[in-house]
């Protein structure tokens, strides 16, 4: 089962996914991607039927590209959330796809946003959010941890890292963090939007204590 | 329309930019027996020739005045088998107007309706724009109303207009005649005496129709009996 | 579990004199897990016409673009605001026209007629309209709705009261209802205007 989380910040959004691709208890790679890239500043992560996911968003992501070619456009994150809601709610009258979805961006004017968009089509804006089993610890965790004076990318990256139990720890200045076994994506006005990997997140932290008030 | 070789429109620009199609289907109107309508404060009249091809047909069979709804009547001018076709139209949309809102359609909606049904077979492959202009009068929420649908599909509301042959002489006469404050009576009195004013022959209560939509938004046709206790007052 | 309560939520609104209120509870969930707790399901239609949409969320937003651009067209084409009686027919039709494939979603609505007098009006999934002159509910408790408001409303109230009342009975039916609640919203319609209205309610 998939784990997919997301964090909003004051100019940034963060998503970190896992990279196991199982079917019941056979495990059948560990470096599954399972958050695309729309484009420059829009990330696409994914929870779900495999076959589905990968069908729906490659659907997704190749039409938000015709669009833009075609009319030399760049869709924002609200229309593309809004886009993509549109063609689930039709497909799930016909062919429902099982495809759970985050969908994270950077709008020049907007700034960071970030949507939960499930396989019966609610999409709904959110600050934070998680799917698959992540979201049954993530969610009430976040809830009390998430702040908006998480502002910086790097407390984002703490708070993800610091809260989150999982397999590979790491020491960084003397506090313990710990790292989320994936991938990590940043998104971000300065930078692309494929990120940092893990031997480069390190370079992003900061005690926990930063954003801990 | 039809997918055959010949469903290309008949209705082409001429090289000085007019659609002689549609000329020729004013034509046919022009042919067509003289129908009027006036709006007056309190309600609209409408009324129309019956011009029969032979006397030994029964002329009370024949409706050139019609209803599209309880509160909507309909008068045309050019040919009859044409006007029939939109009759249904228009009666259709208004009755699927009211499946949806529950709320008697508004006459401008109607009209809108009905004139773009005419403006499609302006343009449409394998058909040919209708030969009738239409009058259509009602009475809703708004007040009354009166509008002139062309086979162009172009539309304008009146205070009374006539369509058909005499419809030049007929303006001329409504003008002189028309008033802003007129009653209905007033207005069922003018036209029939606009009817009289070009009619070949005698006008009987057999040889014309008058419809009326009132403030209490009914339409209603008038029965050859009060057709001719009217005309008896006009005399 | 019926799809109807896969999200949970609630609607009710009330009418007072010359006024009428409608509110709302915020919470989004997939069946016991709570989602977000700023979801909004009353929509203005009009300056003095709301709908509000309980059922599956995917539906409520479906729902909701699907009348906005409905009467979009609609005023436009007619060149006038429409009537709520029309709006609910409407409405009725557009969810009857898939009486075998419905929307899973129950509408709410609530305005003031040209007259100023409150319309009000609540509807199954199929369309089946239900047009009460004091009170409607929906939503995942409209049993408990139904009690409370029985027991608060009066005839005539003015537009405080009606908040007050129309806040109690919401407030005090969604605590025995574990999947709708995080905060209430409660819009006041009168011909001077509309006031939001943001409740505290249980946050947990």
């Amino acid at each position: 089962m998939d784990s997919l989380i997301a964090i909003s910040g004051r100019d940034f959004v963060l998503m970190a996914s896992d990279v196991t691709s199982a079917r019941s208890i056979v495990v059948m790679k560990e470096d599954m991607d399972k958050i695309m890239e729309l484009d420059e500043h829009k990330l696409l992560g994914f929870a779900g039927e495999p076959g589905d996911c990968t069908a729906f968003t490659e659907y997704i992501q190749k039409n938000v590209h015709l669009f833009a070619l075609r009319s030399g456009i760049t869709l924002d994150t609200h229309a593309v959330g809004n886009f993509t809601r549109n063609e689930l709610a039709v497909a799930l009258r016909k062919r429902p796809y099982n495809a759970n979805m985050l969908l994270a961006g950077y709008d020049e004017h907007v700034g960071p946003s970030l949507y939960y968009l499930d396989y019966l089509a609610t999409l709904h804006k959110m600050d934070f959010s998680a799917l698959g089993y992540a979201s049954f610890f993530v969610l009430s965790t976040l809830d009390r941890h998430w702040k908006k004076k998480c502002v910086v990318l790097a407390c984002g990256i703490s708070t993800l890292l610091s809260r989150f139990p999982a397999v590979t720890t790491q020491h960084s200045e003397g506090s313990s963090v710990i790292v989320f076994p994936g991938q990590f994506l940043t998104l971000c006005p300065c930078r692309s939007s494929r990120g940092c990997c893990p031997p480069c997140v390190s370079s992003f932290l900061v005690p926990v204590s930063w954003c801990a008030a | 329309m039809g997918e055959s070789d010949y469903s290309f429109s008949l209705t082409t620009f001429s090289p000085s930019g007019k659609l002689v199609q549609i000329e020729y289907a004013l034509n046919a109107v022009a042919a067509g027996a003289t129908s009027l309508g006036i709006k007056a404060k309190n309600g609209i009249v409408l009324a129309t020739e019956k011009r029969l091809p032979s006397p030994l047909m029964d002329e009370s069979t024949i409706d050139k005045v019609t209803s599209i709804t309880g509160n909507i009547g309909m008068v045309y001018a050019g040919m009859g088998p044409d006007s029939r076709v939109l009759l249904k139209k228009a009666r259709n949309y208004a009755q699927s107007y009211y499946r949806v809102y529950k709320e008697s359609i508004p006459v401008s909606q109607l009209v809108r309706q009905v004139a773009s049904v005419m403006q499609e077979f302006t343009q449409s492959g394998g058909v040919r724009p209708f030969g009738v202009s239409l009058l259509v009068a009602g009475f809703d929420e708004e007040g009354p109303h009166l509008y002139q649908v062309d086979p162009s599909g172009s539309y304008f509301a009146w205070k009374a207009s006539a369509i058909g042959k005499n419809m030049v002489n007929g303006k001329t006469f409504l003008e002189k005649r028309y008033s802003d404050d007129m009653e209905l009576e007033d207005a069922i009195h003018t036209a029939l005496l606009t009817i009289k004013e070009g009619f070949e022959g005698q006008v009987t209560e057999n040889n014309i129709e008058v419809g009326i939509v009132s403030d209490d938004l009914k339409f209603k046709k008038l029965t050859p009996a009060e057709v001719k206790d009217y005309l008896s007052e006009v005399e | 579990m019926s799809i109807l309560e896969y999200n949970g939520g609630c609607v009710v609104a009330m009418a007072g004199k010359n006024c009428v209120a409608i509110a709302s509870d915020k919470r989004l969930g997939v069946q016991l897990s709570t989602i977000a707790m700023d979801c909004n399901r009353v929509f203005r239609m009009t300056d003095s016409l709301y709908l509000g949409l309980t059922g599956l969320h995917s539906d409520v937003t479906t729902l909701h673009n699907l009348f906005n651009y409905k009467l979009n067209l609609y005023a436009m084409r007619e060149g006038r605001v429409i009537k709520p009686t029309t709006f609910a027919s409407l409405v009725s039709s557009t969810l009857y026209e898939k009486r075998f494939g419905p929307y899973f979603a129950e509408p709410v609505i609530a305005g003031l007629q040209p007259d100023g007098t409150p319309f009000l009006c609540a509807m199954d999934l199929l369309g089946a309209m239900a047009v009460a002159d004091d009170f409607v509910v929906s939503g995942t408790c409209a049993e408990s709705l139904f009690g409370t408001c029985e027991t608060f409303y009066r005839k005539d109230m003015n537009p405080d009261e009606l908040f007050e009342t129309l806040g109690q009975s919401l407030m005090a039916a969604l605590d025995r209802d574990c999947i709708s609640g995080w905060g209430v919203d409660v819009q006041i319609i009168t011909k001077e205007g509309v006031t939001t209205k943001s409740l505290k309610a249980r946050m947990d």
